[in-house]
């Protein structure tokens, strides 16, 4: 097995002659957590839309465990272990926390026949509501898991994708701006949320802008600024990296 | 009045939990009717041992309902036998239909996909005679119980027992379609289902198969329309394709919304009471037709749609989500909980 969950190889993609994403090449280490840091509109989002199938590229490759998995469509990348958080939040805002949680596993009874014989499926939904009552649990979220998704806090929906994560177990998790937005003292907590799905043996791809938390915690950080990769390497390299300062203009480093 | 309630079971199933917006309803529920009309008539002459002939003929019609009325065998295997087809070919023609559905991203244009497609059912079967006998449609179709009439059992060969029979047969058929719509959505698959309407791109990213789901309900859906096709054919006696218009799927339309999106027992009520409607303004038209000499009785006949309308408007101001609320997939699931997911 390599020690690369995720590799890609020269990809671009390109918006009506904007290259929003320029050849990159980067490789994510099995159990890290790597983070991906740029200004707005570096293309970061784009990747990950690209890893996780959301968007096609118009050349390179990406390979997940060193299988090509190029042009796979996002649910099938899902069965390859790749998870994705969204930016702004895509749960299921007319469903209730736990349906969330629960919709990150696969059940028999996701086939309409088996759904109609409740025995086909009944006791894989005990075992998953089980396991995600514990998982709810420890995101403190067991209070509101009949809730709406859409009747819950901005942070306990920060919460709540993590909880997800962890419910689907997978092999890559990639995790889009999964601290932004909420409140300063919600960002320990999450943080520590973050720390335990890295304890499961999990490896986090995160895109960030709270660098100072995001470099206790990474392991490796790319850098990338119009479309391109600029720069990469450990956290305190990339402090003192002068072509990122640049590109972030110093603002969140200092 | 169940066949209605098979009907808006099917489009809840599939609007209400899926998302798939089916303006050609009507196409699905037209198609279980002329295949079993088409069926019955051939299978008919085919069992009874007659010669065959055109299915249009006054000759054949008035043979058909002699076969009906005396031959119990023949009636009942055609009836089961052209069943069968019209469900396989609904959930066919479902399936057909999803695959536009699958390269249309916008859903709403799955509805247009839909609708001229009813159009163009239509206006086939009414205009080439060789498919359904034209604009007279295929009549002659008797109730599948009608040889009760010529047998000597007491009570059951009375003129009146045979349609409350067939009636009870619908009545069943339309609380098996409603257990089936909410074993259905009660379950892991109804989750999915819900979790692909309000958000396909992230589904596909929790690893859900869209294209497969959308699929899935499409089949089930039509497959249902038809089969209340199948069962209304042999209840009024004739397929005829005025029955299966496009004002028709609209009528189902209002009565899912009537009743609440996403809630199959809100669908029985949205038909209960645009059947209601439907019947008062009947009577109403007969009455005044009776009593009131020189009045034009399509007055009260024709304020059915206004009445549909107005409901619709009144509805669509003070609960736009339907009289009753979208209810919560409820799985087994919340029982591992405390309070077992009890509603506060």
């Amino acid at each position: 097995m390599s020690e690369w969950v995720l590799e890609t190889q020269s990809i671009s993609k390109s918006y009506g002659g904007v290259k929003a994403v320029d050849q990159v090449t980067l490789r994510v280490k099995k159990g890290s957590v790597t983070a991906l840091i740029g200004p707005n509109g570096s293309g970061k989002s784009t990747l990950f839309n690209i890893i996780s199938g959301v968007d096609k590229p118009d050349s390179g490759r990406i390979l997940i465990s060193e299988k090509d998995v190029t042009g796979y469509p996002p649910h099938k990348l899902f069965q390859m272990g790749v998870y994705r958080t969204f930016q702004n939040p895509r749960l299921f805002f007319g469903m209730s926390v736990l349906e969330n949680t629960l919709l990150t596993v696969k059940s028999p009874g996701d086939n309409p026949l088996a759904a109609l014989l409740a025995s086909k499926w009944l006791k894989h939904e005990l075992n998953i509501a089980e396991q995600a009552k514990e998982i709810l649990e420890m995101f403190s979220l067991s209070e509101v898991y009949k809730n709406g998704a859409s009747e819950i806090s901005g942070g306990q929906i920060k919460l709540l994708q993590l909880a997800m994560v962890l419910m689907a177990n997978p092999r890559l998790a990639l995790l889009d701006e999964p601290i932004a937005g909420v409140s300063p003292h919600l960002v320990p907590i999450i943080f520590n949320a973050l720390l335990r799905i890295r304890e499961q043996g999990k490896t986090l791809f995160i895109i960030e802008h709270r660098l100072h938390e995001l470099f206790e915690v990474a392991d490796w950080v790319y850098v990338m600024g119009r479309g391109k990769l600029i720069a990469s390497g450990k956290p305190s390299d990339i402090v003192s990296n002068d072509m990122v300062k640049e590109e972030y203009l110093g603002s969140s480093m200092v | 009045m169940g066949i209605y309630i098979i009907l808006t079971l099917s489009l809840n199933l599939e609007y209400g939990y899926g998302g798939q917006p089916n303006f050609g309803q009507a196409l699905f529920y037209g198609m279980g009717a002329f295949m079993t009309a088409i069926l019955t008539s051939n299978l008919l002459f085919v069992f009874a041992h007659y010669p065959s002939a055109n299915i249009c003929t006054i000759t054949s019609l008035v043979q058909r309902e002699s076969i009906a009325a005396s031959n119990p065998v023949a009636t009942l295997l055609a009836w089961v036998i052209s069943g069968l087809v019209s469900v396989l070919v609904g959930a066919l023609i479902g399936f057909a239909a999803s695959y536009p559905a699958l390269r249309v991203r916008e859903e709403w244009y799955l509805a247009m996909v839909l609708l001229v497609a009813a159009q163009i059912f239509t206006i086939i079967f009414s205009y080439d005679a060789s498919l359904g006998c034209g604009f007279d449609g295929i009549a002659g179709i008797s109730n599948p119980f009608a040889w009760l009439t010529s047998t000597s059992i007491p009570i059951l060969n009375s003129s009146y027992a045979f349609p409350s029979i067939y009636a009870g047969v619908i009545a069943l058929f339309a609380y098996l379609c409603y257990t089936l719509t909410e074993r259905l959505t009660s379950s892991p698959f109804g989750r999915l289902l819900k979790a692909v309407r309000d958000d396909w791109l992230a589904a596909s990213t929790l690893g859900k198969n869209v294209n497969a789901i959308r699929a899935q309900v499409m089949v089930i859906g039509s497959a249902m329309a038809s089969l209340a096709g199948w069962l209304y054919v042999y209840y009024i006696g004739v397929a005829n394709t005025a029955d299966y218009t496009s004002s028709f799927t609209f009528s189902i339309w209002v009565m899912m919304i009537l009743g609440g999106y996403a809630n199959n027992r809100g669908a029985i009520i949205g038909a209960l009471v645009l059947t209601l409607i439907n019947e008062l303004t009947l009577v109403g038209s007969t009455l005044i037709q009776a009593y009131i000499p020189g009045f034009n009785p399509s007055v009260v006949n024709y304020s059915k749609y206004l009445l549909e309308s107005l409901l619709l408007l009144i509805l669509l101001i003070y609960r736009p989500k339907g009289l009753l609320k979208e209810s919560r997939i409820r799985t087994p699931a919340y029982t591992v909980f405390k309070d077992g997911g009890e509603e506060q």
